[in-house]
């Protein structure tokens, strides 16, 4: 069997909210170990996109292909069981538990005692020591509140996650928003790791920059319609800015960059 | 770094509300020496029995993010629903189980208004409470329901066994054991407070939120019926206003043993805990000699002071 | 990191805890001296205040009396007896049990514990008696208001070897069958109803030569065997009259504002009623205000067990016809004496010791205003 040509593809998606159409016919897709930057304006349907992908909402028109099967994700579980992951800025883990917990939440190591599942405690916490470990985070305690740590600690913990699980494709949806520039620029390497392992990433934000600095290519949304799709050698970040502004028309750009 | 003790209490909730049981117990066995005898702990842990029973439930599905205030109604329809049954001579069986089951069907009808309707649940159980309430008075007329004939079988719920300890008291540890350990020691435990904590992170990460919400308002129903039917076995009579405030009081007990309103934080050990510093306090202040009327206002206190101490810690962040 | 933050966690943390018990710890000593009420002196001056809000307007009635008391050389106790009824201070009728429990109690040396619920619940009742066995006390006097409920706490308590004595209501069984309490003390119920309903089948037809056109009963505590029984005597009294109606029992709940309106709407859907049986001061307080503000005096009458000083003006007034009265500061008084007989003694109390049932109408008047006088209630 001869590898389909996308990991993921997306035909035609159209979703509405009431009257409000917040992706009409959106063509999409992502390589494999490829990071693809999504970018857009307040309100362009980046999120929208991003929820239709882990099965968080169902799309009302269009077909989506992951690893050239179609699917139809009637829940984030069964996005997940395919290995697509979403890490969300600010709810990618519950605040008041501990860092095992969260790690293997609704993923939960345990041991079966007749027909009673019972967690198993040591296993997770060695795990996630491992884990702690390998990302680098000084306090390997697995016990400690999640809520208590950083915001770039947290965004490592949660990418580490969707890495230890076998994800093959990571959407991380704004993950410098809250970050100091320090922690944002090791996120950002997290992403890179990514692309090393093989693992695709779509990587949704406000900062340019950050996306920029990562990307191989980068899709614009306005108004949930597509107006760009182009490999980040081909354009700045100041003229995808531009497109977002509307100083730019995309057509104009492309145009350039055909030249 | 936080400080080792910031540590202990947020890691172990229960350890607010295990320093006041004590230091409660020192005040009150300096009062009457008396208090400090296996008889007054066993009278203590009956006393705490029913209410207790209740708080596990009450806080099982607090946890969870949701509110139960219809289970002081529960409490008084399933019993009375139980001595209608027996009376028109069902085995005891039927009308247990009858009974318990009454209060499934409230607890997903809870469920289902809160979910499907989207309205906070504190709304639509304070009308459940009120409504089944109303429905008890009506049925009744104010009357009290008794029980008419000799049933055994309801030794099971409430006999004494040793010294003042009902095998009710027992039932009520078992229950904390077993819920205490669902919640910390099962993947349904975790998904419970993740449901509460943070109910969209729960989602995204492929719990079906709705479900273990309903399974929570069903088992705080259940467990309200069987403190109810427990009631019954001991008085052999049901007041229709039975169990009134109850709700209220698990709540408290949640809330003393370090359940947050908000959902997500707590313990079962600490709310059954909770309830346990409520009945010490009842058995101690009567043991004191203090006029009962007291009894209500240290609650309060004990309230205000869990809630502090509560806000405190979910600032942690 | 400063000293500040350190500081502020520190209090935000186990100094919460700690404010909490102390805090706790104060609140129990003083409910401990509250609950002692003034240390024992030669000359107690007990100001009474009785505050019941009948329909809209509140009446505060307040006796002050001097009580000479020889107080015991020793501050410890003899013995302490705890007296647990369902009575709260929602319920007036209860201060002077309250007060002869006390003076009994001050007078013998012997500590009196008196505990009542905030509101009629069967099991407040049973729990605070399970916690007064768990003290261990050595006499328990008790309102046996609900005979089933209370039948196994009470032989467990009996058995352990603390002796009981009855209160108020009594255990309604044949005496094979019965709770094994020392003796009752308080008024026959049933023969109050029944003396109350015969003395007013007799003033009607001594006055207009029949019977009431119509008569209800207004039952503030339904459930409560004592109240059903006196219920069921004024019933059998008019069955025995041949009245060619049973008067309908009304459940008027222990909010008078509740006993109001629920009466009013009664009266005016039978506009034949004549007499308001009522069952305590809980009933007849809103009965009385019912008749002045409907202005149906000398038209509709009240009828009532027990006695305080409201329902003693209704009499002189001619709105109420006639009380029963049970004494209750005998009830609160004689228990702990025959308790005490008993306990240092051996002296075995009479198996029924009656404080009424005692009718009273405009000819007793003076007698029991003594008696309020001097002790808040008849």
């Amino acid at each position: 069997m001869s590898k389909p040509k996308h990991l993921l593809e997306m035909k035609g998606i159209v979703k509405r909210f009431g009257p409000i159409v917040a992706l009409n016919k959106v063509d999409f897709h992502v390589g494999y170990s490829e990071v693809v930057g999504l970018v857009g304006d307040n309100g362009a349907g980046k999120s929208t996109l991003a929820k239709i992908i882990v099965g968080y909402h169902q799309p009302d028109e269009g077909r989506i292909f992951f690893e050239g099967r179609e699917v139809r994700f009637k829940s984030p579980a069964d996005a997940r069981k395919l290995g697509i992951e979403i890490v969300y800025q600010d709810m990618a883990l519950v605040p008041y538990m501990n860092v095992y917990r969260n790690l293997f939440l609704n993923r939960e190591v345990y041991k079966k005692v007749g027909f009673i599942k019972i967690l198993d405690k040591k296993k997770m916490r060695e795990l996630t020591k491992k884990l702690l470990e390998d990302i680098g985070i000084k306090r390997r305690d697995p016990e400690m509140i999640v809520g208590k740590m950083s915001g770039g600690e947290r965004q490592s913990i949660a990418i580490a996650r969707a890495v230890h699980f076998g994800a093959k494709l990571v959407i991380l949806d704004e993950p410098t928003s809250a970050l100091s520039i320090k922690e944002s620029e090791r996120v950002l390497e997290y992403v890179l790791d990514l692309k090393k392992k093989g693992i695709s990433s779509i990587i949704i934000s406000h900062n340019i920059y950050h996306v920029y600095s990562v990307a191989d290519r980068i899709v614009v949304l306005d108004r949930g319609h597509k107006v760009l799709d182009i490999p980040k050698d081909l354009a700045t970040p100041e003229e995808i800015i531009d497109v977002i502004a509307h100083r730019l028309p995309p057509e104009e750009l492309q145009r350039r960059t055909r030249a | 770094m936080p400080s080792i003790r910031v540590k202990m209490i947020t890691r172990y909730m229960e350890l607010g509300v295990i320093l006041s049981i004590i230091g409660m117990a020192i005040v009150f066995t300096y009062l009457n020496p008396r208090f400090a005898s296996l008889s007054a702990l066993s009278s203590m842990v009956s006393l705490a029995a029913e209410l207790g029973i209740m708080a596990i439930g009450v806080s099982f599905l607090m946890i969870a993010g949701e509110f139960d205030l219809s289970v002081g109604s529960v409490f008084a329809a399933s019993s009375i629903l139980a001595v209608w049954l027996l009376n028109a001579g069902m085995p005891f069986i039927v009308a247990f189980l009858a009974a318990l089951g009454l209060a499934a069907v409230i607890g997903l009808a809870n469920a289902l208004i809160t979910i499907k309707g989207k309205i906070p649940s504190f709304i639509t159980t304070l009308g459940m409470m009120w409504f089944i309430r109303g429905v008890l008075l009506a049925i009744t007329k104010g009357f009290p329901v008794r029980l008419e004939v000799n049933v055994p079988e309801l030794a099971a719920l409430s006999a004494p066994i040793l010294y003042d300890l009902r095998i009710s008291g027992l039932w009520f540890l078992i229950l904390a054991a077993i819920f205490h350990f669902i919640l910390t020691s099962t993947p349904y435990g975790n998904w419970v407070q993740a449901v509460g904590g943070a109910p969209e992170t729960a989602r995204a990460l492929g719990i079906n939120v709705a479900k273990v919400k309903t399974i929570n308002f069903v088992l705080s129903s259940v467990m309200a019926a069987l403190a109810g039917l427990i009631a019954m076995s001991r008085f052999k009579v049901v007041e229709p206003v039975a169990g009134m405030g109850l709700e209220l009081e698990a709540i408290a007990s949640s809330v003393i043993g370090g359940c947050s309103l908000a959902g997500g934080v707590g313990t079962v050990a600490g709310a059954s805990l909770g309830a346990f510093l409520i009945g010490e306090i009842r058995v101690g202040l009567i043991m004191a000699g203090a006029p009962a009327y007291w009894y209500i206002g240290f609650v309060g206190v004990l309230l205000i002071i869990a809630g502090i101490i509560n806000l405190r810690l979910s600032r942690r962040e | 990191m400063g000293y500040t933050p350190i500081l502020r966690k520190a209090l935000s943390t186990t100094a919460w805890a700690g404010i909490a018990i102390v805090l706790l710890i104060i609140g129990i000593i003083a409910g401990y001296f509250v609950g002692m009420q003034a240390a024992p002196a030669k000359t107690t001056t007990v100001t009474t205040t009785v505050t019941t809000t009948v329909g809209a307007a509140p009446q505060t009635v307040t006796v002050t009396e001097t009580v000479t008391a020889t107080a015991p050389a020793k501050k410890e106790y003899e013995y302490t007896f705890y007296y647990i009824s369902h009575g709260g201070p929602a319920d007036p009728w209860w201060a002077p049990v309250i007060k002869g429990a006390e003076l009994a109690g001050e007078l013998l040396g012997v500590k009196v514990i008196y505990q009542g619920p905030e509101k009629f619940s069967i099991k407040w009742l049973v729990d605070a008696l399970e916690s007064a066995a768990a003290a261990k006390p050595d006499g328990i006097i008790i309102t046996i208001t609900d005979y089933k409920a209370l039948d196994e706490p009470l032989r467990k308590v009996i058995q352990q070897g603390i002796p009981v004595i009855a209160v108020n209501v009594y255990d309604p069984r044949p005496p094979e069958e019965r709770i094994p309490y020392l003796s009752y003390v308080g008024q026959d119920e049933y023969q109050a109803g029944y003396k109350l309903a015969k003395y007013v089948i007799k003033w009607f037809q001594e006055k207009y030569g029949r019977l009431p056109k119509l008569a209800f009963i207004g039952i503030h505590e339904v459930g409560h065997v004592g109240l059903e029984l006196r219920a069921q005597g004024i019933q059998d009294a008019f069955k025995e009259a041949g009245a060619d109606y049973v008067p309908e029992k009304l459940d008027i709940t222990t909010d008078t504002t509740k006993a109001y309106e629920i009466m009013k709407s009664y009266i005016e859907a039978n506009p034949d009623v004549e007499v308001i049986f009522t069952l305590g001061p809980l009933g007849a307080h809103p009965a009385m205000q019912l008749i002045q503000d409907m202005g149906l005096k000398g038209k509709v009458y009240v009828a009532t067990v027990d006695v305080d000083d409201k329902i003693l003006e209704g009499i002189q007034n001619d709105i109420v016809i006639a009380a029963v009265s049970q004494q209750p500061f005998a009830q609160g008084f004689l228990p702990v004496v025959f308790m005490y007989l008993y306990v240092k003694y051996g002296i075995m109390p009479p198996e029924h010791v009656p404080t009424g049932p005692t009718v009273i109408d405009k000819n007793l008047l003076g007698l029991v205003e003594k008696q309020i006088k001097e002790t808040g209630g008849a």
